[in-house]
């Protein structure tokens, strides 16, 4: 009995359907984005933690928050799927050979409900700090033990380029009129007023000491002269994320070697 | 390097390409490995020296990505025109990869915007790598094609054969595209703190993952009434397209 349900449940129409399912769901949320309502409520879902977006913003959203909803379902079928798809491998296992290909392609699934399970929980472990507009000698209080000090932000372009946005932003601002090294604000990551790191954050190289995460996420230009603008993650969830998701695609890639060399004569591609 | 030399180049590729054609027509066996392998190299040689003058690798834009896609798909085809099974694909992928060159013809030397971003590799490698993936992609659509037309056209057995060596390059073109996302996902950590964004690319390039699985999850029933070929054609297809037309 207990068999034949893990059986039904580690059908290949199932996955087959929620597969399609999925497909549709994202495109129907990517092109939703043009509804303003809709995009709104996805960067307040940006802004701070999913936990926290549902608690206390997802009432404000409610077609993102539907949209979610059915997306999470959709998942969550798919999750019980490979599950019980991997289970009734397992079983199988203890009944006769299990060659290295076998071995391969369920680790390929381990692998990939261990990414799964890792995106699900960053929407929940962790913190996301609300984004701070600072300039040179500011101080940004994170919560009653974390704060921020930026001593110096350098940016040695032409700082009226910040004032552009969008695409001609993407036109104007080159390789040769934006230094992502020079460019740079020197910051020290205070913990119960104890200065706990002291460096330079640079555009897509963040500073981080021990979970938190300090990204400089750009400069602005404006009537308060030159600010940086820096968020703060904690999450312990990134490393472990990237090693997960590098193990899956070496998985596929020795699924396929294995494959080609199990039929000798085949496509090299 | 002026945009004239590339276009001399292209040009001089597709003529290549186009001669292989003929020299395939008229069955002049090593004039085609000549003329295809010429093709082939001229196509590299104007996508290095883009890599070298820019001193980055491909992004999007209409000259660089049919370029780099001609150039992918112009890999495949030789890496496989040894094995006979494999024939199929050899003269459509011809006419597909000079189509590509004469888009990129159109546009020659008329770089993506040089966006200071593009200093990151891992921002580099996202685009590049997922261009080779729309390549590799349009090399299993052609097989997927190869095995409905044995099947159908020639009224056939089940072409299996052709089936999985399609599937196999869609594991192939799978791992280019999960590489583009893991450098993505870095790109992402680095700029944003998070792992994953709630914005239409985030959805877009997980619909394109999850298109590249379906033809590898077909069901038995569906497997049987060769559903296969068809699936594996709209689904490669349509993350060509993407890709191509972002």
């Amino acid at each position: 009995m207990q068999d034949k349900l893990i059986n039904r449940l580690a059908s290949l129409h199932i996955t087959w359907w929620v597969l399609i399912g999925l497909i549709a769901w994202f495109v129907l949320g990517a092109n939703a984005v043009e509804i303003p309502s809709f995009s709104k409520g996805l960067s307040s879902m940006n802004e701070i933690l999913v936990r926290t977006w549902l608690i206390c913003r997802g009432g404000d959203h409610l077609l993102v928050l539907c949209w979610f909803f059915v997306l999470i379902v959709l998942a969550a079928i798919l999750g019980i799927n490979m599950a019980a798809c991997i289970y009734s491998r397992l079983m199988r296992s203890q009944n006769g050979r299990w060659p290295l290909k076998l071995w391969v392609f369920t680790a390929i699934h381990l692998l990939f409900a261990l990414v799964m399970v890792l995106h699900g929980l960053e929407m929940f472990l962790g913190h996301k700090y609300p984004q701070q507009q600072l300039k040179a000698g500011q101080t940004a209080i994170l919560d009653s033990s974390w704060s921020i000090t930026v001593h110096e932000v350098k940016f040695i372009n032409d700082p009226e380029l910040l004032k552009l946005k969008g695409q001609e932003a993407r036109r104007t601002i080159s390789r040769d009129r934006f230094d992502m090294q020079a460019n740079f604000v020197k910051i020290s990551l205070v913990s119960n007023n104890e200065p706990v790191q002291t460096g330079n954050l640079r555009m897509l190289a963040p500073m981080s000491h021990g979970g938190i995460h300090v990204i400089l996420r750009g400069f602005d230009y404006g009537p308060k002269g030159l600010t940086a603008r820096i968020r703060v993650v904690k999450s312990f969830l990134h490393t472990p994320f990237t090693i997960a998701y590098a193990m899956l695609i070496i998985s596929m890639l020795i699924w396929f070697l294995l494959k080609i060399r199990h039929a000798p004569g085949e496509l090299p591609a | 390097m002026p945009a004239l030399y590339y276009k001399i180049i292209i040009a001089a590729a597709f003529f290549a390409y186009l001669s292989s054609l003929a020299a395939f027509r008229q069955e002049w066996k090593s004039g085609v490995r000549f003329l295809s392998c010429l093709g082939l190299v001229l196509t590299l040689f104007a996508a290095l020296a883009g890599w070298v003058e820019n001193v980055r690798l491909p992004v999007y834009g209409l000259y660089e990505t049919s370029l780099h896609m001609a150039l992918v798909l112009g890999l495949c085809l030789e890496s496989s025109a040894h094995m006979p099974a494999l024939a199929g694909p050899w003269f459509p992928g011809r006419i597909i990869a000079a189509a590509l060159l004469v888009l990129a013809w159109t546009a020659a030397g008329k770089f993506g915007f040089d966006f200071y971003i593009y200093q990151s590799l891992t921002v580099q490698l996202f685009f590049f790598l997922r261009v080779a993936a729309a390549g590799v992609a349009l090399f299993a659509f052609l097989l997927f094609a190869t095995a409905w037309a044995n099947t159908f056209l020639k009224k056939t057995k089940n072409d299996s054969i052709v089936i999985r060596q399609a599937l196999n390059t869609l594991v192939v073109a799978s791992i280019l595209f999960l590489s583009s996302e893991l450098s993505g996902t870095l790109w992402c950590m680095r700029g944003y703190g998070d792992i994953w964004h709630w914005s239409a690319n985030f959805f877009k390039s997980a619909a394109l993952f999850l298109l590249l699985m379906l033809p590898l999850h077909v069901p038995g029933r569906l497997k049987r009434n060769m559903a296969n070929p068809w699936v594996g054609m709209i689904c490669t297809l349509l993350m060509v397209l993407a890709v191509a037309v972002p």
